[in-house]
């Protein structure tokens, strides 16, 4: 054997032999012992939260934080329902439904030991209408009068929101808004201590002071958080686990190894598909898995304004062409076929709607009645994908590919990154599209999703755009949650049978917890209930 | 016909019957001559379409089927034959790495000659932008062209090429500095030739042979960047396959089902150690030529 041969043979074993030993190692992980013993819990995650400040974060991840570090005045229990939290009771509504008083319950104190005080409240949602604040929920809260005033320079505070006493809040409305509510309720909507903002405004998100059931401990971005228990916490006693210590930049393969071998007890990224098949279907992680269906609805968006699909009899032959139950397949069934624009948990979701199904032959007439018979006069097709689960992913995509192409469509699969993909919305004919709720009411899975205004926000990626729906739309919002449900099936069974989705399905999200961990209930609106959690 | 041409065929002869009767040679060039030829072979020797999602291809639950009579090795996360995939993958890699190694080693071969032989003002100016480019990583400056330009196979070819010919450029430029100083080139200037017609008759005629090594090695280099462009997603598209892109998809279920990620690791791990082979051979018997 010449020295180059062994050379390389060696080379070849010492790769083969590490790889081995990798492998070996995950794929038969220690039954789990405890990470920790008493009330310090271990978790992992991939990603630092994109901001703990109640004035920027704006998603599942940096919610679930916000709401463990501060204290909103009404919150969502776990069956969504809304329910007083820093606030002594409902507020009373008056003017006609455009008058909210909120009263304080007695006791709420940051970390730092300064009283919380209606003001706070008040400073914190003026905070989020500075245009230099750069928050994203500015367009949230402009429902209060002079809220667009203030953040167009044209005031110097917001007219609508006056403090009547340290422990009195009134907002009033523009108009009757019933999801004033929920905007209040979500954690952006936090007291926050002015002296701390004042000091230093850009580095709250890293240092922030709250209220909450905890404090944030140390943060050192891309390497760990550590939350402990905040004694000042009007509810303190309510909290069990003392200590929470978290891992950031993980991969979710390896954050479930860390939970399977026990240096780790929770894993606060959900499940990916590759490692539920292999948990499934072992018994000793059966008590570790627990799953809750997302408030989200994942499509394929057409684009309303695109050759071929400004056809609805085109985009009724794609939404037949595509084999739903393949679709759940390949996500391994971590989902339901998706029938309406509601989602299960939704009020107003109704049940009784049946799936479009699956209906390759009609797809194919379709097509022949718009002229298209075998695909013939239809362009290639881009289909624009984000990778890194921002969206349902290429695998979907490319079940959906593939049924289109067996009707006649011809389709390009262009895979992007989440930030290419979100600034090239719009530009492509079919877009894999998702869309998770930022509170539990029917209007904002279909208005934020359909209004014509919301083309230019980014978040009606069909580019449908009906006056006569959006005027309807407008005008649920003075109604009671109750009274609406009618109106959001009526409008969502309209914009449905203009086809304007390849409906896909509603996401299972499974988390691997570590069964020591009790009280583990996961909210539809943020992931993580730390304060809930039992060790 | 040239008189040199009964010399250089004997001389290739002897180098070719050096390099069959190595043990490391003639493994490498049995690699390579069966990689290529089940490349050149995959619409015939493949049993499926490589992209087929079949409906018996996933369990109930979604979970890929392992090898049967059906499926020889199993199918992927979509269903579809994996050795199918693993055989228009290897062809996919290889097409994307040898042309986009021709090119480079094209575009690596003419910057070097020309600063090479010609010196002064130009060889400073195209060394300076060499060591510019090198100082840039391959796979971001490989990665940022990919998101700015229209993903294709062509395009994907221009861009492995334009990141991969510095260091055929350099050292060709060393060749050729030596060369050109070489007695029959001072020939060729007396007898009046022009300095294109020296440069490629009588100059790069003498580094051919380096070239061509070199060449056989970057095989291996460029097949493995093909494979990392695809494995973080900015290489060859889905569904169509390559190595890196079944790796990468693979890589996921490295834990439940292994074969995903090992079967064509385990490929591209065979495919470099032929190239490697035929081209560390190739070198000692061309060497032994000269």
């Amino acid at each position: 054997m010449t020295r180059a041969l062994r050379r390389h043979l060696v080379a070849v074993a010492v790769v083969a032999a590490l790889a081995s030993l990798t492998l070996a190692s995950s794929l038969s992980p220690a039954v789990a012992a405890p990470a920790r013993s008493g009330t310090t819990v271990t978790a992992v995650i991939s990603a630092d939260p994109p901001s703990l400040d109640p004035a920027l974060g704006f998603d599942p991840i940096s919610w679930s934080f916000i709401h463990a570090s501060f204290v909103t005045l009404l919150t969502f229990n776990n069956s969504i329902s809304i329910v007083p939290w820093g606030a002594s009771g409902m507020p009373s509504v008056s003017g006609g439904g455009r008058v909210y008083t909120f009263h304080l319950r007695r006791g709420l104190v940051f970390s730092d030991g300064e009283p919380v005080t209606a003001q706070d409240y008040a400073a914190a949602i003026t905070r989020i209408l500075n245009p230099r604040t750069k928050s994203l929920l500015m367009a949230f809260y402009q429902i209060i009068a002079g809220a667009t005033a203030y953040s167009d320079h044209r005031a110097r505070s917001v007219s609508g929101i006056q403090v009547l006493g340290a422990d009195t809040l009134r907002f009033t409305l523009v108009r009757p808004d019933r999801t004033f509510l929920d905007i209040m309720a979500i954690p952006n909507a936090s007291a926050v201590p002015p002296k701390v903002i004042a000091r230093n405004s850009a580095q709250f998100g890293l240092h922030p002071v709250g209220d909450g059931p905890y404090v944030v401990q140390s943060y050192v971005p891309g390497r760990e958080i550590t939350l402990v228990k905040n004694p000042t916490y009007f509810e303190a006693k309510q909290v069990s686990v003392q200590r929470i210590e978290i891992t950031i930049g993980l991969t979710p393969e390896v954050e479930a190894l860390r939970v399977e071998n026990g240096s780790a007890d929770v894993m606060m990224d959900t499940v990916p598909t590759p490692v539920y098949i292999a948990l499934r279907t072992d018994p000793r992680f059966r008590a570790y898995l627990h799953h809750f269906t997302a408030i989200a609805d994942n499509y394929v968006a057409f684009n309303l304004t695109k050759f071929p699909f400004t056809s609805r009899r085109v985009r009724q032959a794609a939404a037949y062409a595509v084999d739903d139950q393949q679709v759940l397949r390949a996500i391994s069934r971590m989902g339901t076929p998706l029938t309406q624009i509601l989602a299960p948990g939704m009020p107003g979701f109704d049940p009784s709607v049946e799936p479009l199904g699956y209906h390759p032959e009609r797809a194919r007439q379709l097509l022949a009645q718009a002229g298209h018979a075998r695909g013939r006069g239809l362009p290639v097709l881009t289909f624009a994908v984000a990778t890194g689960g921002f969206t349902a992913g290429s695998n979907v995509a490319q079940v959906v590919q593939q049924d289109l192409e067996r009707v006649g469509f011809r389709v390009v699969l262009r895979v992007m990154a989440p930030g290419a993909f979100l600034s090239s919305l719009g530009r492509y004919p079919l877009t894999m599209g998702i869309y998770g709720i930022d509170y539990p009411d029917p209007y904002d899975l279909i208005a934020s999703q359909f209004a014509c205004s919301e083309i230019a926000a980014g978040n009606n990626w069909q580019d449908y755009c009906n006056h006569a729906v959006d005027r309807q739309l407008n005008a649920s919002l003075g109604l009671s949650l109750a009274q609406s449900i009618p109106v959001y099936r009526r409008l969502q069974a309209q914009i449905f049978a203009a086809f304007p989705w390849i409906p896909l399905y509603y996401q299972e999200l499974w988390y691997l917890v570590n069964p020591r961990i009790k009280g583990f209930g996961a909210n539809p609106i943020w992931p993580m209930m730390f304060a809930n959690w039992r060790a | 016909m040239s008189r040199w041409a009964p010399a250089r065929r004997r001389r290739l002869l002897d180098a070719g019957r050096v390099l069959i009767r190595r043990p490391s040679g003639a493994v490498g060039l049995g690699i390579t001559v069966a990689l290529v030829v089940v490349a050149a072979a995959a619409p015939v020797l493949a049993p499926h379409s490589p992209s087929t999602q079949f409906t018996d291809g996933l369990t109930s639950f979604g979970a890929p089927v392992g090898p049967s009579r059906q499926f020889l090795l199993g199918t992927d996360a979509l269903g579809r034959d994996l050795l199918s995939r693993l055989i228009f993958g290897l062809r996919n890699t290889l097409q994307v790495a040898v042309a986009a190694n021709l090119i480079a080693s094209v575009i690596g071969v003419a910057v070097g000659g020309i600063a090479g032989y010609f010196g002064g003002w130009l060889d400073a100016l195209m060394m300076r932008l060499t060591e510019v480019l090198l100082a840039v990583p391959a796979i971001l400056l490989a990665g940022f062209l990919a998101l700015v330009t229209q993903p294709s196979p062509t395009s994907l070819v221009l861009i492995i090429a334009g990141v991969n010919w510095y260091y055929l450029a350099r050292i060709v430029r060393g060749e050729v500095i030596a060369i050109r100083v070489r007695e029959f080139v001072e020939a060729a200037v007396v007898a009046g030739a022009g300095p294109w017609r020296i440069l490629v008759t009588h100059v790069l005629r003498q580094v051919w042979s380096l070239v061509f090594v070199y060449m056989t090695l970057q095989f291996s280099t460029t097949a493995i960047f093909v494979a990392s462009m695809s494995f973080v997603g900015i290489g060859i598209q889905p569904p169509t396959p390559s190595l890196g892109n079944l790796i990468a998809d693979g890589s996921q279920y490295l834990t439940s089902v292994p074969r995903l990620a090992i079967i064509p690791g385990v490929l591209l791990a065979v495919a470099v150690l032929g190239f490697n082979l035929l081209g560390d051979s190739l070198r000692d018997a061309l060497a032994v030529r000269d």
